[in-house]
C-alpha cells in the first residue's frame, strides 16, 4: 500500500541514516520535565520559577551593560524588552498561576503560558510586530536554560528511537540529549559547518539542517533522516524502511576499531602520515583511547567551558582538564582556548564571525582567558599537553596572548602550584591575514594547526550560516589551493610543523588535494578518524604529489575536484 | 480602524489573553481618560511598547490603554509590554489612555504626549 510518504529537502550535516519517531521541540528540553508535581511542591516550585526569572533578569542586565558600554549601545534597547517582559504580568503572573492552579513544574507551565502568547504573536497582521515573538522566545529559552541546575533530573531515556525536529537546537543539547535514545536530528538552521553539525558528526547522529519547513513533521511522527543524502522521509512506507534498514549497518565493535585505527597511517608507496582526532567535549577522551587514537589535534574547549551556562572556576577548570589529560595517558591533547562567537547569530543580527570571535574575545574577556590558562597549565602536570589560540589575525594580538600567558606561568611559577612547564604553544591560522603572515608568527611559536572550515569561510566570502550561499563553499577553490600552498611553503621554510584540522581533513579528495599539496599532518572528527586511516592506507603519496603543479594551475574547482577524484579511483563528483 | 466607543469604556477583552482569561480591570470612580492618534510611523513596536511600560513605571495610577477593534474595545495595561504589542496599535490609529489613582491626570499627560510621537 501506497502511503502519504514525503520527502523534505536539506543539506547533509552528519551522515548515516535514522529512523524514529519525531520529536518536534522548540527546545527538546520542554519535552524533558513536563510532569505534574504534587500540591504540597507548589510552593517550591513557584519558587524555583522565580529564582529562574531573577537569574534572567541578572544575566540580561550584565548583557545590557556590556552593550551599552560596545561600540553600538543603541541595541541594548533590545534587551530593554526582554527585560520587561520579565516583569510582565501576562507572562509571569500567569505563569504561576498556572503552576498553582494546575499543580504543574514550572517548565511546564512557561510552555503552556508561552504557547498561548505566541499563538497571540502569530494572529498579529503586523508582520513586524509578528516577528517580535523571538523575543519571548529567547526569553523561554534562556528560562529553561536555567531552571536546568544540576539538581534536576537529566533528561530520561525514551522508550523509543527518537529524532529531534527543531528550528535550531544547539551543540549543548544535542550532547546532553545523546544518551537519552536520540538517534537523529532534524533542524531548520544550521549547515554542514555550524557546531550543532559537527556535534552531530563526533557523536554520530545522523542530521539534516537547512531544512526549509519542519512544520509538517509533528511530535509522534514515523521518519526517515538520511544524513547522507540531505533529506527527510515523513510518513515513510515499508518499502523505504525496508530499504534504509538495509542500508544501516551494524557499527564495528570497539576492539576492531582500535585494531584498524591504532596502526601508524603509512600510505601505499611508504609514507607516514599523522592523523589525529578532534573532540568537543571531554568526555569523547574515552573513545579517543578506545580507538588508539596518536594524538587529540584539537579539542574545541568552549563547549565544556560554558556547559553550564556560566563561566567555571580555575580549579574545576583544573581538575576537568587533568582528567582528560589522565584519560589520555601519552596521548599529546591540543587544547584550543575557548572560541566563542562562532555559530551563536547574536541577537542584535551581528555576524559575530567578522567581530569579537576567538583570540579577540580572549584579549577583551583577560579575567576568563587567564582562568582558563592558569587551569591548563597546572593540569599540564598531568600528561601531553598543548595550547593553541584559535582566530590569530595578527602578530599584536598574538604578542598580547603572549603577554598574558607569560604573566599566567610567572604567577604560577611564584605561588608554587604545581603546573607544566614546557607546554607547546600553537596558532590556529583560521584568518587570511593568518595565512598570509604565519611565518611572521612561527619564531614566536611551536605548532600551527590549519582549520580549513573558517578559512574557506573567510576566503571565499561566505557566511557558512546563510543558506543562501553555502552551496558556494568548496574547498577546491583555486584561491584555496593557493592559499593552503603558500601555507605550506612558509613554513615549510620556518619549520615549525602544521596540521590540518577542518572539515577538509575529513573528506577523501580534499585530503589527496591536502596530501598533494604536502601536508602531512590531519585531525579528523573521532566518528571518522578509523575510515580516514583506513583511506589514506589506500593513498600514493608521490602520485598526489605529483599532480601539485597541475592541479595549482586549473581554474576551476570542478576541474580540480575531478582531477584528485580520479587520482584516487573515485567517480567524478556529482557537484555542478 | 474607529477610535474607542463614545463615553466610558465597560468591557474590553485584554490583548494577548485568550477568550478563558479575558478580564478588564476594575472600573474606578475617577479617572482620567483621553483619546490620542499615534505618530510613532512604525505604530506601537517593541522600542515604543518598552519606552510606554518604563514611563508608566514611573507613575502609581493604573494605566491602560484602549484601540477598538470591529466594535470591541481591546485593553492593554501599560506596564505589560506584552499586552502592548498584541494591542497592534499602528500609525495613525486612535486609541483611549485611561489612568486611575493619585497621579492620573499626570500619567495621561505623559503616556498621550508619548503617543503623538
Amino acid at each position: 500500500m501506497k502511503t502519504s510518504e514525503r520527502i523534505i529537502q536539506g543539506v547533509m550535516a552528519s551522515a548515516g541514516v535514522a529512523i524514529g519517531h519525531a520529536i518536534r521541540a522548540f527546545d527538546p528540553l520542554f519535552i524533558s520535565f513536563n510532569r505534574e508535581i504534587g500540591a504540597g511542591e507548589v510552593a517550591r516550585e513557584v519558587a524555583r520559577f522565580r529564582a529562574s526569572v531573577e537569574k534572567c533578569r541578572q544575566q540580561l542586565q550584565r548583557i545590557q551593560n556590556k552593550l551599552r558600554r560596545s561600540s553600538s549601545p543603541e541595541s541594548s534597547f533590545l534587551v530593554d524588552a526582554h527585560l520587561l517582559i520579565l516583569q510582565d504580568r501576562l507572562f509571569v503572573d500567569r505563569i504561576v498561576e498556572k503552576i498553582e492552579t494546575d499543580s504543574i513544574s514550572a517548565e511546564w507551565a512557561i510552555q503552556q503560558v508561552s504557547d498561548e502568547l505566541f499563538d497571540a504573536y502569530d494572529r498579529l497582521q503586523d508582520e513586524y510586530l509578528r516577528e517580535r515573538r523571538g523575543d519571548l522566545e529567547d526569553i523561554v529559552r534562556r528560562m529553561l536554560h536555567n531552571l536546568r541546575s544540576k539538581s534536576t533530573p537529566s533528561l530520561p531515556k525514551l522508550p523509543f528511537d527518537g529524532i529531534v525536529v527543531g528550528k535550531t537546537i544547539p551543540p549543548s543539547t544535542l550532547f546532553e540529549l545523546r544518551s537519552s535514545h536520540v538517534v537523529g536530528l532534524v533542524m531548520e538552521t544550521g549547515s554542514p559547518l555550524s557546531h550543532t553539525a559537527i556535534m552531530a558528526r563526533s557523536l554520530e547522529i545522523p542530521a539534516v539542517m537547512g531544512v526549509d519547513d519542519i512544520s509538517g513533521i509533528s511530535t509522534g511522527d514515523l521518519i526517515v533522516v538520511d544524513g547522507s543524502r540531505g533529506i527527510v522521509v515523513c510518513s515513510p512506507d515499508e518499502d523505504t524502511i525496508r530499504e534504509y534498514r538495509s542500508q544501516m549497518k551494524p557499527p564495528l565493535k570497539p576492539r576492531r576499531r582500535a585494531g584498524a585505527a591504532s596502526t601508524p597511517c603509512v600510505t601505499e608507496d611508504g609514507a607516514r602520515i599523522s592523523v589525529s582526532a578532534n573532540i568537543n567535549f571531554s568526555e569523547e577522551m574515552r573513545a579517543v583511547v578506545a580507538n588508539g587514537c596518536e594524538s587529540v589535534g584539537l579539542y574545541r574547549t568552549e563547549f565544556d567551558f560554558f556547559r553550564d551556562g556560566a563561566s567555571p572556576d580555575e580549579d574545576s577548570l583544573a581538575a576537568d582538564y587533568a582528567l582528560v589529560l589522565r584519560t589520555a595517558r601519552n596521548v599529546p591533547v591540543t587544547f584550543r582556548t575557548i572560541d566563542v562567537g562562532i555559530d551563536q547569530k547574536s541577537w542584535d543580527g551581528v555576524n559575530p564571525n567578522f567581530g569579537v570571535r576567538g583570540l579577540r574575545f580572549c584579549l577583551e574577556n583577560q579575567e576568563l582567558f587567564k582562568t582558563q590558562l592558569r587551569a591548563l597549565f597546572r593540569a599540564a602536570s598531568h600528561g601531553r599537553a598543548r595550547i593553541l589560540l584559535p582566530f590569530v589575525s595578527s602578530v599584536d594580538d598574538l604578542d598580547a596572548a603572549l603577554e598574558i600567558i607569560a604573566a599566567v606561568k610567572r604567577d604560577l611559577a611564584q605561588s608554587k602550584a604545581p603546573h607544566g612547564r614546557n607546554v607547546p604553544l600553537g596558532v590556529m591560522i583560521e584568518t587570511p591575514a593568518a595565512a598570509q603572515t604565519c611565518d611572521l608568527m612561527a619564531s614566536r611559536v611551536d605548532f600551527f594547526c590549519l582549520g580549513t572550515n573558517d578559512l574557506i569561510q573567510y576566503y571565499l566570502v561566505i557566511d557558512r550560516s546563510d543558506q543562501s550561499v553555502v552551496h558556494l563553499y568548496n574547498p577546491f577553490h583555486p584561491a584555496i589551493l593557493r592559499c593552503l600552498h603558500q601555507v605550506n611553503a612558509l613554513l615549510q621554510l620556518t619549520g615549525k610543523p602544521v596540521t590540518v584540522c577542518g572539515e577538509m581533513a575529513a573528506d577523501s579528495a580534499s585530503v589527496a588535494v591536502l596530501l598533494s599539496l604536502g601536508f602531512t599532518s590531519l585531525s579528523v572528527s573521532l566518528a571518522a578518524y578509523p575510515r580516514m586511516k583506513q583511506m589514506i592506507r589506500s593513498f600514493n603519496l608521490g602520485k598526489l604529489r605529483g599532480l601539485a603543479d597541475e592541479i595549482l594551475k586549473m581554474q576551476k574547482p570542478k576541474e580540480v575536484e575531478d582531477t584528485v577524484r580520479a587520482s584516487i579511483g573515485m567517480e567524478p563528483s556529482a557537484r555542478p | 480602524m474607529g477610535g474607542p466607543s463614545d463615553g466610558q469604556i465597560k468591557e474590553a477583552r485584554v490583548a494577548g489573553v485568550p477568550p478563558a482569561g479575558r478580564t478588564v480591570g476594575p472600573t474606578f470612580k475617577h479617572m482620567t481618560e483621553r483619546q490620542v492618534v499615534i505618530g510613532h510611523r512604525l505604530g506601537l513596536h517593541a522600542r515604543a511598547a518598552a519606552k510606554i511600560v518604563q514611563l508608566s513605571n514611573r507613575y502609581q495610577s493604573n494605566i491602560s490603554i484602549f484601540r477598538n477593534d470591529r466594535g470591541g474595545d481591546i485593553e492593554a495595561d501599560a506596564r505589560s509590554i506584552l499586552s502592548i504589542l498584541f494591542l497592534a496599535a499602528g500609525h495613525g490609529s486612535t486609541v483611549a489612555v485611561r489612568a486611575s489613582g493619585v497621579d492620573e491626570h499626570e500619567a495621561v499627560d505623559c503616556i498621550c504626549e508619548y503617543l503623538k510621537g
